[in-house]
């Protein structure tokens, strides 16, 4: 047995590392083509948005225009001038040089102005909104996801048992109630009717006079406002997530090497969270993607029934009172958000997951 | 549902006593059942055999045989819709204890499992966990039965793959699916030595495998033998692998025993006629005679109606009236040699039946 050649070892011993270099240049090379598409995708979407919004009945520029003209008198000139300005657009280039201009202006975060708060770049309106978004729809689907996959696997290991069926349900029933509508009954029951919570007192962002800062009493009042949005953006999430991993956790357990690390006599705790836990998980980071996109879009529709504001609230604002540049740059923003979302969500599913890192 | 007692084939004490020095592992009358949708199937029907220190011992027999799940039943990895409906099966420690494995605590079976017997799966592409590295399965291995020592675990790892003809600078930090099916499986054999249990049990250790693979793995597993000189008891379909690599050769035909004896004795003076059709069935093991084969007529029976008296009589040439009334018990032939047939003095390998398809 001696004499055999030792498989695994390349013919030339020399250069017998060679192939751990490669695959780790894969594995960087995987990262900067995801980082590349992540940029190729919010190119692609701020060109979306520039058609989009000459697309609207009415070109909303010439609508600005006229109305200048109309209402204050401008020369159509001068309001052409403004609207250049505001929206980063001038009407007056061909098409082709309008986009060049556009891109560059978004190039260097020039987002135009709001048209109901005039001087007011976009920029900062998105600046001071966002980050309440991001937060609240973050631990919400966070507190949704972890305790999803608690629940989920909890039900994959009593599968059967009168606990599986009651969370089965329960799972169901919230997963098929959309998030506007919970966000309405949680106003109307627990706020209108039983007056449990002090909903007026909730809305906003912060109460007023709190300020930002590193205390606890910011982070207090901070989480009482967002306390709503969280709990809806959590419980009508949690039910996907607890049904996923229920069923993704079932097909781990039946997995051969399952098995065989129960006959290794791993205890139950390291199977359940190496060997289980760990291969179960994989598939439900994709979802979580799509999820990141789906809460920050229904961010609009949740926010404006808590008066919470966010930049979901802003929106549905700017959308009611078509204050375009303001749209416009709020959809690149959220576009943006989703996509780094996703990048994160992809670079930590190729940590868990060394198959993607070598066949990425 | 019929429930013959088969008689011991060789002497062991009654369950619950100390087994004797040089038996490692002694099963008794053992009985597992599924719960299906159609009913109770039972898979090993009043199995009973002794594995003795040192040997190897092969269980042969077609798929559905029930052979597989014996092994599971050994470590408690039975699935939830099998139980043991009966029987014993007694296990001598490397400190001389002796443990009823149908009756361990959850704690004690986990500390039994691979300490004192490992297991080769048959799933050589499935049996690593594809996120973790080779090394990973080794520590994780040795921290489960309380070896907190890294450094000591990697160097007896690596040692491990070197008999399996392994790089480990190359296979313990590489993931399960950078290795091939054979490789992956002479893993599977190394993690299999690593806490130096006193019994291997393989469950067809090379069926996923191509040819080459098959031969390369049998001569590992033989060098290793020579080497590390453990207790063996595997699993297979396949009479050349017992031929080359048992010491003993146990039949199993519907769940039972049907023969058990040496190899020599069990391939050159077979005296059950399902071992005989099983021999017809492939080429020569030895000699380059050129014989035609034949295969058993009739399938393996449906373990949810299974034939009275002897099961294999409804596909056995030798079959008379008493043996659809009667289950054969297993009879001394020879020396150590042991089937279950009323007409083992007419069955003879070297002598065409009358009427035979030869």
């Amino acid at each position: 047995m001696g004499t055999a050649v030792i498989e695994g070892t390349t013919p030339r011993l020399s250069t017998h590392r060679r192939p751990w270099h490669v695959l780790a240049a894969l594995g960087g090379n995987y990262v900067f083509r995801r980082i590349g598409k992540a940029i190729f995708t919010i190119f692609f979407v701020s060109t979306l948005t520039f058609f989009l919004v000459r697309l609207l009945p009415g070109n909303p520029v010439e609508v600005f225009i006229q109305q200048q003209v109309g209402q204050y008198g401008f020369s159509y000139e001068d309001a052409a001038n403004q609207a250049r300005s505001l929206y980063a657009i001038d009407t007056t280039k061909p098409l082709p040089l309008q986009y060049v201009d556009y891109l560059s202006h978004v190039a260097r975060g020039d987002l135009g102005q709001s048209v109901l708060s005039p001087g007011v770049p976009v920029t900062r309106i998105i600046r001071a909104y966002l980050p309440w978004t991001i937060f609240s729809v973050g631990t919400g689907l966070l507190l949704a996801f972890t305790f999803g996959i608690g629940f989920g696997m909890l039900m994959a290991y009593r599968r059967g048992s009168v606990l599986d069926n009651a969370l089965s349900a329960v799972g169901s029933i919230l997963h098929s109630i959309p998030n506007y509508l919970f966000a309405i009954m949680l106003v109307v029951f627990l706020g209108v009717r039983l007056k449990w919570l002090p909903v007026t007192k909730m809305r906003g962002a912060l109460s007023s006079g709190q300020h930002v800062d590193w205390s606890l009493a910011f982070f207090r009042d901070a989480f009482f406002h967002a306390s709503l949005p969280i709990a809806t953006y959590m419980l009508t999430g949690i039910g996907a997530w607890m049904l996923l991993m229920k069923s993704s956790t079932l097909a781990a357990l039946d997995e051969d090497y399952v098995t065989v690390a129960r006959a290794r006599g791993l205890s139950n705790r390291r199977i359940a969270v190496a060997y289980v836990g760990r291969t179960a998980i994989l598939p439900l980071f994709a979802q979580l993607t799509i999820a990141v996109g789906f809460v920050v879009g229904g961010s609009f529709l949740v926010e404006p029934i808590f008066v919470y504001q966010g930049i979901g609230y802003i929106l549905y604002r700017s959308i009611q009172q078509r204050d375009y540049p303001l749209m416009q740059g709020i959809f690149l923003m959220i576009t943006i958000s989703v996509v780094v979302a996703n990048l994160l969500a992809d670079l930590l599913y190729s940590r868990l997951d060394p198959r993607i890192r070598s066949a990425g | 549902m019929l429930r013959d007692r088969v008689t011991s084939p060789t002497k062991t004490s009654p369950a619950g006593e100390r087994l004797e020095e040089g038996i490692v592992l002694a099963v008794q009358d053992l009985w597992v059942e599924y719960r299906t949708r159609a009913g109770m199937m039972q898979a090993v029907r009043g199995v009973t055999f002794d594995v003795r220190a040192g040997e190897s011992i092969a269980l042969i027999g077609e798929s559905g045989s029930g052979k597989s799940t014996l092994g599971l039943a050994l470590l408690g990895l039975l699935a939830r819709t099998a139980r043991v409906a009966q029987g014993a099966a007694r296990f001598r420690t490397k400190d001389g204890d002796t443990l009823n494995l149908l009756a361990l605590h959850n704690e004690q079976m986990r500390r039994f499992r691979w300490q004192e017997c490992a297991m080769v799966f048959q799933s050589a592409l499935n049996a690593l966990n594809p996120v973790l590295r080779v090394a990973d399965h080794f520590q994780d291995t040795a921290r489960a039965h309380g070896q907190r020592e890294d450094a000591r675990t990697r160097a007896r790892a690596a040692e491990l793959l070197r008999m399996v003809q392994l790089d480990p600078d190359r296979v313990l930090p590489a993931f399960p699916h950078e290795l091939s099916g054979g490789m992956r499986q002479r893993v599977s054999i190394a993690l299999g030595l690593l806490l130096e249990p006193q019994l291997l049990i393989l469950d067809e250790p090379t069926t996923a495998l191509d040819i080459l693979t098959q031969r390369m793995i049998i001569d590992v597993i033989r060098a290793l033998r020579q080497r590390l000189q453990f207790t063996m008891l595997f699993i297979s379909h396949d009479l050349s692998l017992a031929a080359e690599l048992a010491d003993r050769v146990a039949t199993m035909y519907a769940g039972q025993i049907v023969e058990i004896g040496p190899v020599r004795e069990v391939f050159y003076a077979p005296k059950h006629p399902y071992t005989v059709g099983l021999l017809d069935a492939v080429p020569p093991i030895a000699g380059d005679e050129f014989t035609p084969l034949t295969s058993i007529p009739g399938s393996p029976p449906n373990l949810l109606d299974i034939p009275p008296g002897c099961p294999f009589h409804p596909r056995c040439r030798y079959a008379t009236e008493i043996c659809a009334r009667q289950a054969p018990p297993l009879e001394r032939v020879a020396e150590d040699h042991y089937t279950a047939c009323f007409h083992h003095d007419q069955v003879d390998r070297n002598r065409p039946f009358a009427g035979g398809t030869q």
